[in-house]
């Protein structure tokens, strides 16, 4: 395993009237290699756990283990955590911090000391690899962005890295459909290019972002693990699912839609083909008719 | 580990709902600044054991916890030790005072007069402090704002623009607590990409706090040009003939009026005895 996490809390603002818990015993595990999506509303301890999972808070109490080493111990070295694991922050902003892209994105090679050519090189296959021109962009003001660019510029500053996790939380708030849907696609390319040796984790408050991508769903409410499985499986509880007020996919949300008129019908459906054999087995007579003896 | 909100209290508002938190913000301001005039003028030790007094009862009624208050001191202990010490090695006695020197080298000199001088500034600090701080933890910003716009309302009569001045005040205060969130953010991003904040030493860790003041002036100046815009756009500013009403009126109730008078006859209390008292 990768990640272990056994009965995490975390209460921000420890002893202050402020105090707030984020998470509350939270046992989680995520295997090495495998697209991961953590989905719940706000509040329910996402960027919490990505925080944790960073190496940017330590969890306390509770038992935190990367790739087998306990995280609290003593003698753990927290740079080995924070160079495995690159996170892509929810607001680009607050990530980008030099006056141009390639500064910036170069600032994760040249803290790792590499070479000025290496530094170079990574910075280059970086830039392109989110769809940005290495010469054309490397001398941009980063204020000037557009916000589907920022974001780019910012993953291409965790891509530099060259980290065995990559984490996403959040990654298309606030971006307008195109830049949404040009984003996913990205992300999705970057999960084939890698396959196998990263591990992508991916924070959302919706779960069409992640059901094409996921390999694993993990449900968070209110600081803890509400439910997991296969995107199929986690569709399947569309019902709770809406309840927590997480977004669903269109299709899932046509089939929750039509359960007060079939009451049969499965919600665990990908695509529109999916919901229309869906829809054939409860319509056909003999089906209904088992139904109605069960 | 980056949590600097737990630590910059100043400028928070605890929305407890105890008696100071609703006490009307006109009488709570005009307490505030009576004790602090009070811990400006007095200085023998009696009279800052009743301040200590006065503290404890505004501490029970204002229901804070008491350790979160005093957290509030952390951030700048170190800089009042620096002050204390340059105050004493460089004390410039009155005319005419005597000085019991009790250490010397060359024109660096520790007299008994020197210390308690300072001592006494560094209590005046602590009561200043704590008296500000108190205010804005019980009083909202648009308490704190209505409160001082009808004291000084007065001034508004012979020519002088109170009502911007105190938006610009309000403003920079709102601002405290928001730059801490943001700095928190920034110095995440840069931890997650490898900069080591609680390593190296005073010198090392300024020049890693150096690159942070970019994005955050450039974050300060969008945040203020938005705000500027939402201002214009509810038709914020004085043009003659215009007058802004408000909501909600200040009304001053029963527990007001005696607050009032305990702080003033506290205040009268405590100066009498400073001028009598024998230390």
């Amino acid at each position: 395993m990768l990640f272990q996490l056994k009965d995490v809390s975390h209460t921000y603002l420890r002893n202050t009237p402020f105090e707030t818990v984020a998470l509350h015993n939270l046992t989680l595990s995520i295997a090495a290699g495998q697209t991961v999506a953590l989905i719940g509303p706000t509040k329910s301890g996402k960027s919490t756990l990505v925080d944790i999972l960073a190496g940017l808070i330590k969890p306390a109490p509770g038992t935190f283990l990367f790739e087998g080493a306990d995280v609290a111990a003593p003698t753990f070295d927290i740079d080995q955590l924070r160079n495995s694991v690159g996170v892509v922050f929810q607001s680009p902003e607050a990530q980008i911090f030099e006056e141009t892209v390639g500064k910036d994105v170069s600032f994760g090679p040249r803290r790792k000391r590499v070479s000025l050519a290496e530094s170079r090189r990574l910075v280059q296959e970086s830039l392109e690899a989110v769809g940005l021109p290495y010469e054309d962009f490397r001398t941009r003001y980063t204020y000037a962005l557009s916000g589907g660019q920022k974001r780019r510029v910012a993953i291409a500053g965790v891509l530099a890295l060259q980290p065995k996790v990559i984490i996403f939380d959040e990654p298309t708030a606030g971006l307008d459909p195109r830049g949404r849907r040009d984003l996913l696609h990205l992300i999705a390319t970057l999960k084939q290019r890698h396959d196998l040796t990263t591990t992508t984790i991916y924070a959302s408050s919706s779960l069409e972002d992640v059901i094409d991508l996921a390999d694993i769903i993990h449900v968070l409410d209110q600081g803890r693990v509400a439910f997991s499985g296969a995107p199929r499986e986690i569709l399947a509880r569309a019902d709770e699912l809406a309840a927590l007020d997480i977004t669903l996919p269109e299709v899932t949300q046509i089939a929750l839609a039509l359960r007060s008129v079939m009451p049969a019908m499965r919600t665990d459906v990908l695509n529109l083909d999916e919901l229309e054999q869906a829809v054939y087995a409860c319509a056909t007579p003999t089906q209904s008719k088992e139904h109605k003896l069960q | 580990m980056i949590e600097l909100s737990r630590d910059i209290t100043f400028g928070q508002y605890v929305n407890n709902g105890s008696a100071l938190t609703r006490m009307d913000p006109r009488a709570k301001l005009l307490s505030a600044l009576l004790l602090i005039i009070l811990a400006s003028i007095v200085n023998s030790f009696l009279a800052f054991a009743l301040c200590l007094l006065l503290c404890v009862v505004v501490q029970r009624t204002s229901r804070i916890s008491t350790a979160y208050v005093l957290r509030g001191y952390k951030p700048f202990l170190g800089f009042l030790l620096f002050i204390y010490i340059i105050e004493i090695l460089f004390y410039y006695a009155p005319s005419g005072q005597h000085q019991t020197i009790l250490w010397h080298w060359s024109f660096l000199n520790i007299s008994v007069q020197a210390i308690l001088a300072s001592t006494i500034t560094m209590i005046r600090v602590f009561f200043l402090y704590y008296f500000v701080s108190m205010m804005m933890f019980t009083t909202s910003l648009v308490d704190l704002t209505d409160g001082m716009e009808a004291l000084l309302s007065p001034l508004q009569r012979i020519g002088i623009p109170i009502n911007a001045f105190i938006m610009v005040l309000v403003i920079a205060f709102k601002f405290v607590p928001i730059f801490v969130v943001e700095v928190e953010r920034l110095m995440k991003a840069q931890t997650a990409r490898g900069v080591r904040f609680d390593q190296g030493n005073f010198i090392q860790r300024i020049y890693k706090i150096a690159p942070l003041m970019i994005p955050l002036f450039v974050s300060g100046f969008k945040r203020a040009q938005v705000l500027s815009i939402a201002m214009e756009a509810r038709c914020y500013g004085g043009r003659p003939g215009w007058h802004r009403t408000k909501r909600r009126a200040l009304r001053f109730t029963r527990f007001d009026i005696q607050a009032l008078a305990f702080i003033v006859l506290a205040t009268i209390i405590t100066i009498v005895i400073n001028f009598v008292a024998p230390f």
